[in-house]
């Protein structure tokens, strides 16, 4: 039989099916319409393919290289791309190549975890300020207000001043990182929820749930949520690739990664000084850089298109 | 000798979207006189809106299409007019009313401005001749104080007074054809009404003919002359007012006659007509009507019907009324 | 004052309904020198409706039809008044009372297109309303009575996973529908349920609620604009202008005979699908009368053909005419 007649099969025997099976198939029905909404869009396609590359290789990274990324040889040092060293070496004699990767897998993780964290914090700040509205709101609101008056590069200096002062080194200085990214991003996500809460609060399936006896705190999380969450995607996956940027300017300013942990942002500082004479050395770091902040605005867009024409549709 | 303003011969719209074509209008065919009011009748998905839309010359052109048709107006096919010469017919000769006037109208802009606006760029008026020339519309279309209420935005305005004004800004130039484009469904039944009434004065004293677009029957039976009713992008049925209430031929003007409460309220149970409209990417061969119509014969999953004249000047398509001819 | 009819019959029963919203008077207004304005949208209604019986509130937009309908069910709390649910006083009720208060009141909302949650299934906002109320205990059971309400409004059960864009108009409104009974109800409190619907589709709906009613012994509070609509489904009417109720009387009478003058003139508007019934006219003058700040005395002064002196000073009180009927106005 065709697979649209499986499908509907599947469907009618998951009227009766146990919640497992059930939920199981729309899983996977979701998903396949998902990948099918993506094809619509260039762009996002574009971006996807780039992205999924850009992961896979940071998840393979140590299947994919062979070299220490860390250890100094100096008798390799600046070397050409070649068989031995796939983009060459920089001034310590590191592979750039596994550089990198490994570079590029603490960046995205860093962007990840800093993304997330704004989300996690911002969402349920703007939602419940948006749909309890009054006092709360105002006040919630002037407290974003001000923290979006703060100037970012300030606040990061400032983050990262203290760090030195206090110390901190490490996977703690990462957190740090992750901590200032995270809680910069997370007004912007606290603003558009709230907007976007303020025009949802009016429709009529939210009075709809309150007549049905729905509590406060379930209508804005589990029944406003879902709807308002697209904008919200778009924003993080943009920001995402923003974020990486800002790292990497960061530690170009020398401000960021402490070497000699590899990090795009540095390595394209400790470039310039080789600008003449292996002008490569700096031109890896920084098409790595184009590449992964273009993938995330590639997707970020496409996934805009094809999100919001399905909303004015209906 | 009545002299016929518009003639729809055939008129087929598509649209090309991402998930399919869909024919919007199917084969309309239709004529108005002058003086007279034409009412095309239909619920949602019927076609109706595009119809008009397709005379306006209004429907996009890249998901749109015109296949073939033509649209005569005071004889000469506006299908094939250029853009400057449909920029000229608008307004002047068609004017449209629509059923939103919020969002017909702009919001940033005056009254006065608006209507002079048409005014100047269609007759060309200087800036005085056309305020007075407004105020002389306002008051025409019943706004009290027109003097006063010139130089007021538009949502200062109640619904029925927006819709008054729209209708000013239609009549401004003079058209000699009226669309009227459900003008009354957003409004309340007292002030639809008064619209209804001011409407149909208007077209009594400017010797105009009206097209009145609308999915009320109530509306139409005492509003227009002939009546048009479409389903499914098809004009099912066509006819004099009195003889379409009267003597209904095609079973869905039957069923829709059928499904309207009424006011002297004798049934307990309405009969509605089974099922919902079909989907317009994916419809049913044959007649589109048959899948819920309780006379279907097998020609009407096979043919799609043509109308045809039942009595004279009433028209039906539906198979039903082939068995009398050979 | 007429006998009310015996408590236990009576299911709801307002008096003195009021709500008045406060315009530009927060401190922002304020500073800005604006005056402060009160929307009077329901202003002192009074109606009951006794078990089993249809009551149908019609009027114009504005009137305060749909605010009532929320005052009914304190989606928004009234300024003052009384309503009194199965003999006990809804307004006082605790949040836990009130909570299953929202069992027996249920609502049906206008637009198909937003009252139902577009990101969850049918399954979701059919079963959620059971959920709140610990109506079911296992997820089979509540599988179980989706499909049933599925079928008991004309759906199919291979209906039961999918998203509300995936359904045309009157499908929402029966999946609506379907979602008020979920709870059993005794009351069901329709806002204007048919009027986003085509004709042909409003008449399955209306069909629905009615053989709905005779299954459940469901009461009904029908409201609507459309007064063919409240003439087909109503037993008894009630009319509002500008937050005010008009007139009251068992449906038949009220239509065949109307008393108020606003009544009239509404009746006379209706354009009837029929070119041999009279066309529609307009006998009242001017605009809708503003809700915001009114003068005293009748709401509909100013446009009245039957104005009197007192229409200005003072609101004429809704008092009983006989044969069930009553009607606010000085000059019968």
């Amino acid at each position: 039989m065709t697979e649209i007649q499986a499908d509907k099969l599947a469907e009618l025997q998951a009227v009766r099916a146990p919640a497992l099976g059930g939920r199981l198939i729309r899983w996977r029905t979701a998903l396949g319409n998902a990948w099918h909404e993506l094809r619509k869009s260039r762009t996002a396609s574009i971006g996807a393919v780039m992205l999924v590359l850009l992961f896979g290789a940071c998840i393979a990274t140590p299947w994919i290289t062979t070299y220490d990324p860390i250890k100094q040889n100096y008798r390799e040092r600046l070397q050409p791309p070649s068989e031995k060293h796939l983009l060459g070496t920089d001034r310590m004699g590191r592979d750039i190549y596994t550089r990198l990767l490994y570079g590029g897998r603490r960046l995205v993780a860093i962007a990840l975890l800093a993304v997330t964290f704004g989300l996690s914090v911002g969402i349920p700040y703007g939602v419940l300020s948006g749909y309890f509205g009054g006092k709360v709101d105002t006040v919630a609101m002037r407290f974003i207000d001000g923290l979006l008056a703060f100037p970012g590069l300030l606040f990061y200096l400032l983050v990262v001043t203290l760090a030195r002062e206090w110390k901190i080194e490490g996977i703690a200085n990462d957190a740090v990182l992750v901590f200032a990214l995270g809680f910069a991003f997370m007004p912007e996500v606290a603003r558009l929820s709230r907007g976007t809460v303020l025009a949802e609060k009016q429709k009529e399936y939210v009075e709809a749930s309150r007549a049905v006896g729905d509590g406060s705190l379930s209508i804005a999380l589990r029944q406003i949520l879902p709807n308002i969450i697209s904008p919200l995607i778009v924003n993080a996956t943009v920001r995402l690739g923003y974020v990486i940027l800002i790292v990497a300017a960061l530690s170009f300013l020398g401000l960021g990664t402490p070497p000699p942990t590899p990090d795009w942002g540095s390595d394209l500082a400790a470039a310039r000084d080789y600008m003449e004479t292996a002008p490569l050395i700096a031109a890896f770091p920084g098409l790595a850089i184009c590449y992964t902040v273009l993938a995330f605005n590639l997707f970020g867009d496409g996934l805009r298109d094809i999100l919001d024409p399905r909303l004015a549709e209906r | 000798m009545a002299e016929t303003v518009l003639e729809l011969d055939d008129l087929t719209v598509r649209f090309h979207l991402r998930r399919g074509d869909l024919t919007a209008v199917d084969g309309a065919s239709f004529s108005i006189e002058r003086g007279q009011t034409f009412g095309l009748v239909g619920e949602s998905g019927s076609g109706k809106s595009v119809t008009a839309k397709a005379i306006m010359r209004l429907i996009p052109a890249p998901p749109g299409e015109i296949p073939r048709g033509r649209v005569l107006f005071e004889g000469s096919n506006i299908l094939d007019k250029s853009d400057a010469e449909m920029r000229a017919l608008r307004g002047r000769r068609i004017a449209m009313v629509f059923q939103e006037p919020m969002s017909a109208l702009n919001p940033v802009f005056t009254v006065c401005d608006q209507i002079s606006d048409a005014l100047r760029t269609n007759l060309g008026l200087s800036k005085k001749e056309a305020r007075e020339r407004v105020i002389e519309l306002l008051s025409l279309v019943g706004i009290p104080s027109p003097q006063k209420r010139l130089d007021s935005y538009v949502h200062e305005f109640s619904g029925g007074m927006r819709q008054r004004v729209m209708l000013a800004m239609a009549l401004s130039c003079n058209p000699n054809f009226l669309i009227a484009d459900e003008p009354t469904t957003a409004l309340d039944v007292t002030i639809q009404a008064t619209i209804l009434e001011l409407i149909t004065s208007m077209i009594e004293r400017l010797g105009m003919s009206l097209l009145f677009i609308t999915h009320n029957l109530g509306v139409v039976a005492h509003a227009c002359d002939r009546v048009g009713v479409m389903y499914a992008s098809h004009i099912v049925e066509l006819g004099d007012k009195r003889e379409i209430f009267a003597r209904p031929q095609h079973p869905y003007t039957v069923g829709l006659l059928n499904s309207i409460p009424r006011l002297d309220g004798q049934a307990k149970y309405l009969t509605p007509i089974a099922g919902s409209v079909c989907n317009m990417m994916d419809p049913p061969s044959g007649c589109k009507f048959h899948p819920r119509c309780s006379h279907a014969m097998d020609v009407c999953r096979r043919e799609i019907p043509r109308l045809k004249e039942i009595a004279p000047g009433h028209l039906a398509a539906c198979h039903l009324h082939d068995r009398g001819t050979a | 004052m007429t006998m009310a009819p015996p408590a236990d019959d009576m299911l709801l029963r307002v008096k003195g309904l009021t709500k008045h919203f406060t315009l530009h008077g927060d401190i922002y207004s304020k500073l800005a020198g604006e005056k402060t304005q009160v929307l009077k949208a329901v202003d002192g209604i009074d109606f009951h409706i006794q078990r089993g019986e249809t009551l149908g509130l019609v009027g114009e937009s504005g009137c305060g039809k749909s605010t009532t309908a929320r005052l009914v069910t304190r989606l928004i709390e009234p300024t003052a008044g009384e309503v009194t649910l199965k003999g006990e006083d809804l307004l006082g009720f605790s949040r836990s009372r009130m909570k299953e208060a929202r069992k027996e009141v249920q609502l049906v909302f206008q637009d198909p297109y937003s009252s139902l949650n577009p990101r969850k299934t049918i399954m979701h906002i059919l079963s959620r309303p059971m959920e709140i109320h610990g109506l079911v205990r296992s997820w089979a059971e509540k599988r179980e009575r989706v499909l049933e309400l599925l079928r008991r409004v004309g759906l199919g059960i291979e209906h039961i996973d999918r998203y509300p864009h995936e359904f045309s108009g009157g499908q929402r409104q029966r999946i609506a529908i379907a979602r008020a009974l979920s709870v059993d109800p005794e009351l069901v409190i329709g806002d204007e349920p048919v009027s986003a619907l085509d004709v042909s589709i409003q008449a399955q709906i209306l069909n629905l609620f009615r053989e709905l009613q005779k299954e459940f012994g469901l009461t009904y509070l029908f409201i609507a604009h459309d007064l063919s609509v409240i003439r087909h489904i109503s037993d008894r009417v009630a009319v509002m202008y500008v937050g005010k109720i008009v007139e009251t009387g068992p449906a038949a009478a009220l239509f065949d005979k109307p008393l108020h003058p606003y009544t009239k003139a509404l009746l006379a508007a209706v354009p009837e699908a029929d070119p041999a019934k009279p066309a529609p006219r307009l006998t009242l003058q001017g605009e809708v009368s503003t809700p915001i700040d009114p003068p005293p005395g009748c709401r509909l002064c100013g446009r009245c053909p039957r104005e009197s002196a007192v229409c200005a000073e003072i609101a004429p009180p809704l008092v009983d005419v006989g044969d069930g009927r009553q009607v606010a106005c000085h000059n019968l």
